[in-house]
């Protein structure tokens, strides 16, 4: 049975896509059928990191969404398109999937305005599933919570919080972690992310477990070098010995570990 | 699951008035053991009736009958997976955003 995995935030520009996209790869590089679904629908970004733009990216989720295609055809083979970036040339025959949102402004228009059935979201998720005999899926959500986050939420085995250390991402965690918990997730992380290096990560963690109740899978540096790639790579597989990479692997290995 | 607790889910059940579908807004207002039960169904992605009776801790018989409440507020759905009936949690939300038709009417 596949491990499903969300990632969330409670505001926005916490780097979750970026994490996603992280996370999964390195689970993906580790011999796991792995995908992940952007179901940030209102401002899709994750497949910039895959090296996907709306020519290359070729069915969305929209349009399964409005039936028009099945939830497979969506499915893109990253292992089999690694473009020219010389981190995600690691993930090069390996079964890893993208489902992306659609990046055209008509299309995200058209879904804003016509909505559409959460529920088969949940259904094409559960067909992703068992169509690609999937290990892990990964659900990159849409910030705060609305219907889908929150069902996302609910049907994960392992929900992954992202924060900053910043006071308005302290109290927004508070409301995403209340809710977590309502929804009864077996497996709840925070993740923190761009803290100060002056700053010991050790006690950052102490810091944030003790207000949440809740283990932090890794704290993770704000680095430069990360905002230097612009979105262009996969950080971790580019950089493996950067602190921010390693930091980032004992997030994966917390997942690795709730299955 | 006590029978005392199991009681109270079948009246918190009976009691509820009929929906097409679930919310998971919907979901987080109910009360502990329904909403329990319903997100346990909702991550097993359809149970067979003698799942949900052990999950219950209850007989067979007396988890078909909760079953068939829950069919009828429209909760749940029953369906055929390899052959076997399952049930499942109806989740539904066609849902879009109060954006005045002119301010559409310039976007697309």
């Amino acid at each position: 049975m596949a491990v499903i995995v969300s990632i969330h935030s409670f505001r926005g520009g916490t780097g979750k896509s970026n994490l996603t996209a992280n996370l999964a790869s390195q689970i993906a590089v580790s011999g796991k059928r792995v995908a992940i679904i952007d179901t940030d629908i209102q401002s899709p970004g994750i497949h910039v990191l895959f090296g996907l733009n709306e020519e290359k990216m070729g069915r969305t989720l929209n349009e399964f969404l409005r039936s028009e295609c099945s939830i497979e055809d969506v499915a893109f083979d990253i292992g089999e398109h690694i473009g020219d970036a010389p981190g995600r040339k690691s993930l090069a025959g390996k079964a890893f999937w993208l489902v992306p949102s659609s990046i055209n402004s008509g299309e995200i228009s058209r879904i804003l305005r016509d909505g559409y059935d959460v529920g088969k979201l949940n259904e094409g998720m559960n067909r992703l599933i068992k169509g690609l005999k999937l290990d892990y899926l990964f659900i990159d959500t849409h910030p705060g919570l609305n219907e889908e986050t929150l069902l996302s939420i609910a049907i994960s085995d392992v929900l992954l919080v992202v924060m900053r250390p910043d006071q308005q991402d302290f109290q927004g965690t508070a409301v995403t972690v209340d809710i977590a918990r309502g929804l009864d997730v077996p497996n709840l992380f925070l993740l923190v992310n761009k803290a100060l290096t002056r700053y010991d990560p050790n006690q950052i963690r102490e810091h944030v477990e003790g207000i949440f109740q809740a283990p932090v899978a890794c704290v993770l540096p704000l680095t430069e070098d990360m905002a230097d790639m612009g979105s262009a790579d996969i950080f971790s597989l580019r950089y493996p010995d950067h602190p921010w990479s390693k930091s980032l692997r004992e997030a994966a290995q917390a997942v690795l570990n709730a299955a | 699951m006590d029978n005392e607790a199991f009681n109270t889910l079948k009246r918190d059940v009976e009691s509820m008035t009929e929906v097409e579908g679930l919310t998971m807004t919907d979901l987080l207002t109910f009360p502990d053991d329904l909403r329990l039960l319903l997100n346990w169904m909702m991550r097993e992605n359809g149970v067979q009736i003698e799942e949900m009776a052990s999950y219950l801790a209850q007989e067979v018989n007396e988890a078909r009958m909760l079953l068939e409440k829950m069919i009828e507020k429209g909760l749940i759905e029953e369906i055929k997976k390899k052959e076997e009936e399952q049930y499942q949690v109806l989740v539904k939300s066609s849902r879009n955003y109060r954006v005045p038709k002119k301010i559409w009417q310039v976007i697309e």
